[in-house]
């Protein structure tokens, strides 16, 4: 029996997973023994990964959309050049930006790398992709703060941590290995706190919680700088040595006063007392966090609002410390450093000559073949469409249909479109349903390449199993494309995973993120590399962290304290919307859209089927709601959905909780956005709601 | 084995689940697997009728069906832990044990054709059972001295 150690392509661990293979069939999925973020433990989607396919199961060669509206399967090469001419059609008739993509973090940095190349480089049109969704505001965050998107930690801090913070971050949920080591740690001075609105799966596991108003966390973290500041728990040393602009933070945030925080936060006094001295005993405090920071229409802010506070405390760049934000995706890292979408390859603004030279070089290409200025986001390529502007989209490995933000005007564009591609597994998501063209690519499980995890660890994906007739890579469907729509030598570099990784390593050289020390093969069945890695450099501690000499990426290689007096709310709570709706992952086996995890029996046996929400029962019994009754919840959006009723006091009186499995929940979230990283703000849209049976 | 001839016995420890904990997250599934060496897990979550996370874990009955419906000896009552153990290298693969459990929570194996059964981890290097250590909520624990 074959053994082949690979990525898990679900959450950003990128956990490795042992597949055993017989005549080109799973026998069965172990986690891998040693391996350094899960050693030796996944949860149920991951050991589940021999069910993709298994149930649903597209023909492997493409489908196109027949003028009738019936659809046909045909071969590979007609379905390829079919739709490059109808490309080049539309972006001679309406121009290149009448061309854009929508990419992902699931699939490795080599295909992300080469999609761009086709999309931004040779078409010059849009390519975002659903990291914007998630983790945008972060890598906004990093680059204010630091210089560079340069998540500082290691996964073994979690391990080392004597305090740690959880802010709108439910890994008990969201990210179960991590949760497993910092259980395995069993430190008993070890303290574990939660901030977040609703009294999550790891909130309940929480030495403190607080259960703040939601959105109100910057005010939160302003509040509780002050105090650190007036009781004099602050590092002063560090802030003197390593940072910028402390003075004129201190001056801010003195108009935060204890005395305002209940009525801003929801939090009594005592209660921030009691978290900066918690801050101030712990000698080694970690502050985490992902979606509830992320996803807000001031997230950017809020999130440098963490910063901060780790700053000047002197709580970052050593063990078990640090601000540090939690990713989604598995390549969330490859595609915020590698995709060539809002930076170049490896780092550098689109005007930056010396990155450009690089770059061209590394690439093999001409200067003209750069974009030269960043894509335009995943919410203006939705409005253009709506508008007319843009023409033909294609999506790769992503559901918008389902998990954009007001996700009817998915609906709107996927309509309006002359031509929409689909790259996927499945020809039935909600997005490859009723496409033009869909082009039915292998899984992960049959493709190679190499995913940057949340820490910034690469580690090597590797085919499991071989492919059968017809079947293609992305890297494959992006390499025809690329020759079929003319770009002929300029992807003569460009010919294998291998190919692509060489260069997208030549990018980082002399960069943060410069991991030219990392082979392609070298990785394969170890425990993964963090960038930095540079070539002649010798691995001598595996869970290295950032910072450790006080040397940030800033011009002056100082951090920055960042912060802005914070905005008021775009979309209050009225009369006619009085409650609060959230969203979140409901269970650890849904991912995402399900599309995936609809064919693990084990998780669908213990989900619900129907979309339900979470209601407190104070506020139902005032409605006349009871368990299981259906309400329809009614967004300040426009939008309406029904959702079954679930009672508990997990959530405040005057906030609904729904999972984002269910297509109805993105039905009534806002077209609102951080101003910064124009992630949407998924997590507080203003709602009513009436039982309807 | 015939149920008549059954005795009282002491049952070094059962599976105790509290369901107003689960969060049907699927840990205990996660941690049977992985200390099985990756066979089917021995335990399951259903969502009940009520819409509440409902593991079903084998309870090593009192009276157990599986011991009296199989022909082979292969599901058998240790005398030194009271478990009902399984012996695959005795089993027939006749399935009587799956249609008899009352809690529907065997199954077969996939890898070996065999039955999938709660062993209380004796085997697991750790020593007890895998599905209470990964519980991140604290749902499960093991009932111990159980007189059956």
């Amino acid at each position: 029996m074959k053994k082949v150690q690979t990525t898990c392509n679900y959450c950003s661990l990128s956990c490795n997973l042992d597949f055993y293979v017989e005549n080109n069939e799973i026998v069965k999925v172990l986690p891998t023994s040693g391996y350094s973020v899960n050693d030796g433990f996944a949860c149920i989607k991951g050991l589940n990964l021999d069910k993709q396919l298994t149930r649903h199961k597209p023909s492997p060669q493409p489908r196109i959309k027949k003028p009738d509206g019936t659809f046909e399967i045909v071969s590979w090469d007609d379905a390829i050049s079919s739709t490059a001419k109808k490309l080049l059609e539309i972006k001679e008739k309406y121009g290149p930006e009448s061309i854009a993509a929508l990419s992902t973090a699931q699939m490795p940095f080599e295909e992300m790398a080469l999609f761009s190349h086709l999309i931004r480089g040779y078409m010059k049109g849009n390519c975002d992709a659903n990291t914007r969704l998630c983790m945008a505001t972060s890598v906004f965050a990093h680059r204010g703060a630091f210089g560079f998107d340069a998540p500082p930690y290691a996964l073994k801090d979690f391990e080392i941590s004597d305090t740690i913070i959880f802010i709108g971050a439910n890994p008990v949920v969201a990210h179960p290995a991590i949760w497993n080591r910092v259980k395995k740690s069993g430190r008993p001075e070890r303290k574990i706190v939660v901030i977040d609105p609703r009294k999550s799966e790891t909130a309940q596991q929480a030495d403190y919680y607080y259960p703040l108003k939601g959105k109100s966390d910057i005010k939160l973290f302003y509040t509780l700088a002050n105090y650190l500041i007036e009781k004099g728990w602050i590092d002063n040393n560090y802030i003197r040595s390593y940072t910028d602009g402390f003075s004129a933070f201190k001056a801010f945030v003195a108009d935060y006063k204890l005395e305002n925080v209940k009525a801003e936060t929801g939090l009594e006094p005592e209660q921030v007392k009691e978290l900066a001295e918690l801050i101030h005993n712990g000698k080694a405090v970690s502050l985490w966090w992902t979606m509830g920071v992320n996803q807000g229409y001031e997230a950017v802010r809020t999130a440098q609002s963490i910063i901060n506070i780790a700053l000047m405390t002197g709580n970052i760049g050593r063990p078990g410390t640090g601000p540090n934000s939690l990713t989604g995706q598995p390549n969330a890292m490859g595609s915020r450093l590698l995709s060539n979408q809002a930076i170049l390859p490896g780092g550098g603004d689109y005007d930056n000559i010396i990155r450009r030279a690089a770059c061209a070089t590394a690439m093999g290409v001409p200067d003209w073949m750069l974009p030269d200025k960043p894509t335009l986001t995943y919410n203006v390529i939705v409005e253009k469409i709506n508008a007319g502007e843009i023409k033909a989209l294609w999506v790769v490995h992503t559901n918008p249909r389902h998990s954009w933000t007001n996700n009817e005007t998915f609906q709107k564009a996927m309509e309006k479109l002359d031509l929409l591609i689909v790259n996927e597994i499945y020809d039935d998501t909600d997005t490859s349903a009723a496409c033009d063209v869909f082009f039915p690519v292998v899984p992960a499980l049959k493709k190679e390449g190499t995913f940057i995890n949340t820490e910034r660890r690469l580690s090597a994906l590797r085919p499991v199993l071989e492919r059968e007739p017809y079947e293609h890579s992305d890297f494959e469907v992006f390499l025809k494309m690329g020759e079929a729509l003319g770009m002929g030598e300029l992807l003569n570099k460009w010919r294998t995973p291998r190919d692509v990784f060489n260069i997208m390593r030549q990018c980082t050289r002399g960069m943060p993120a410069d991991f030219t020390g990392v082979d392609y093969d070298g990785i394969v069945g170890t425990k993964g590399i963090q960038w930095p890695f540079r070539e002649g450099e010798t691995l001598t501690d595996n869970d290295r962290r950032l910072f450790e000499n006080g040397v940030y990426y800033t011009p002056n290689m100082r951090a920055k304290f960042v912060f802005e007096k914070p905005m008021a709310d775009p979309l209050p709570v009225s009369k006619e919307f009085p409650y609060i709706f959230n969203t979140g992952r409901g269970t650890v086996g849904q991912w995402h859209t399900q599309t995936r995890t609809r064919e693990i029996d084990a998780v669908q046996d213990a989900v619900s089927q129907n979309a339900y929400c979470l209601i407190h029962p104070g506020l139902a019994s005032g409605l006349e709601i009871g368990e299981g009754d259906k309400v329809e919840i009614t967004s300040i959006n426009g939008e309406s959905a029904v959702f079954e009723v679930r009672l508990t006091d997990t959530v405040q009186e005057g906030e609904i909780f729904a999972p984002i499995h269910y297509l109805e929940t993105n039905k009534l979230t806002p077209s609102v956005y951080d101003p910064i990283s124009k992630e949407p703000s998924y997590k507080t849209t203003p709602v009513n709601l009436r039982k309807v049976g | 084995m015939n149920r008549d001839t059954i005795k009282k016995r002491e049952i070094s420890g059962r599976i105790k689940v509290d369901r107003d904990k689960c969060i049907g997250c699927l840990g205990c599934m996660s941690a049977c697997i992985v200390s099985h060496d990756g066979h089917s897990p021995r335990n399951r979550v259903v969502i009940s009728s009520d819409k509440v996370s409902s593991p079903i874990f084998c309870q090593n009955c009192d009276l157990p069906e599986c011991t009296y419906t199989c022909m082979c000896g292969a599901m058998h009552i240790d005398p030194a832990t009271g478990f009902v153990l399984y012996d695959a290298d005795q089993c027939g693969s006749c399935y009587m044990c799956v249609m008899g459990c009352p809690y529907g929570v065997l199954r077969m194996n996939k890898i070996d054709g065999k039955i999938s059964k709660c062993d209380m981890c004796v085997s697991d290097r750790n020593g007890q059972p895998q599905c209470v250590d990964r519980c991140p909520m604290g749902a499960i624990a093991v009932e111990r001295g159980v007189q059956a």
